[in-house]
């Protein structure tokens, strides 16, 4: 449950981005949770409603995009969607897997409305 | 007017900054850093307590200990000799580097060739916080379950060296180390393992010996 944690760098990251910065809202937070980040997005929405309240990020929608999770074996190359049960390579059967996508925590960046 | 305010970064950006100011005064100093991580109760501490008096003749060691209450371990570590720092998180799940930044002074720096720090007892959490450390060392006990790593992936995949500790009590637990390290290994094929008894000794010297090369090796090549 290192979710606040992770709501207040989220909120910390927003607000160095916002400075100086006229807007007149904060609509939608976009976020990259990637599925084996140890992040549960419920929970990082949960927190971020609460940490963000009475700051300008208070009520903006939390969209968080889960890229896929992809793996790579490390003898034959073979690039292979998997999960986390999946240990060995589809190809070869080497076991000796790498990770090349799947562990994101990003902020990737802020939808405001303009002060009009 | 919407508009698009681009970020990009990652949540834990910060947290990476201060590992890194912390990786340099670590280098500076050539002191070796590891961070320990385990479930509660796999034997963080008292693999610290019977590493400590190996380790004595060749390397000036200090602790950090990370626990979410009471300065029971630092107590544990300062009675086998060693200089030990306590933070208490106060219900935070895990050490991040503000932590160290905020407590690592209260060691004597000049004074040390390695750290050890070990982490809040979580599997989860406190993968995603480099604490500046050179490697991470975890902590398996065979009273766990074997698939630990399957369940637990991003702590296995992130460390340097599995310890599977209590081997003495494999003949009364389901536990196979095999098929532990084979799960460790699908997802992290360079780890290292060392089975060892905390109880009995059992593994405590070779791991020792690894350490010692391990730490000796960076002051060498930054010297």
């Amino acid at each position: 449950m290192h979710e606040v944690s992770l709501a207040q760098d989220i909120l910390a990251i927003s607000m160095e981005s916002l400075k100086n910065r006229p807007f007149e809202k904060v609509v939608v937070v976009n976020l990259k949770i990637g599925p084996v980040s140890g992040v549960d997005p419920e929970a990082l929405r949960f927190a971020l409603t609460v940490v963000t309240e009475n700051t300008p990020l208070a009520g903006a929608e939390v969209r968080i995009e889960t890229p896929p999770m992809r793996l790579e074996c490390r003898d034959c190359r073979q690039e292979f969607a998997g999960d986390d049960s999946e240990f060995s390579c589809p190809a070869c059967g080497s076991s000796r897997i790498q990770l090349l996508s799947g562990d994101e925590m990003e902020v990737v960046n802020l939808e405001v409305l303009e002060r009009s | 007017m919407k508009e698009i305010v681009p970020i990009q970064q990652k949540v834990v950006a910060r947290n990476d900054d201060l590992a890194a100011r912390l990786a340099g005064q670590f280098a500076d100093r050539r002191i070796y850093v590891f961070n320990l991580l385990s479930s509660p109760g796999s034997g963080k501490t008292s693999l610290l307590e019977r590493l400590l008096p190996r380790l004595s003749a060749q390397l000036r060691c200090g602790v950090i200990e990370g626990d979410v209450q009471t300065e029971n371990d630092a107590r544990r570590i300062a009675r086998v000799g060693a200089p030990v720092r306590q933070i208490i998180t106060c219900g935070t799940c895990h050490l991040d580097a503000q932590m160290i930044l905020d407590h690592v002074d209260g060691l004597p720096l000049n004074e040390l060739d390695v750290i050890f720090i070990e982490n809040v007892g979580n599997l989860v959490c406190p993968s995603s916080y480099w604490l500046g450390e050179d490697s991470r060392l975890v902590i398996l006990s065979t009273t766990e379950g074997d698939d630990k790593p399957a369940k637990y992936p991003a702590v296995f995949r992130k460390a340097d060296l599995l310890v599977i500790n209590k081997i003495d009590l494999l003949p009364h637990t389901d536990f196979d180390p095999d098929q532990a390290v084979r799960y460790a290994r699908g997802l992290n094929p360079d780890l290292v393992v060392f089975p060892v008894s905390c109880r009995t000794g059992e593994g405590l010297d070779s791991l020792a010996a690894w350490l010692v090369d391990k730490v000796l090796e960076k002051k060498g090549s930054s010297s």
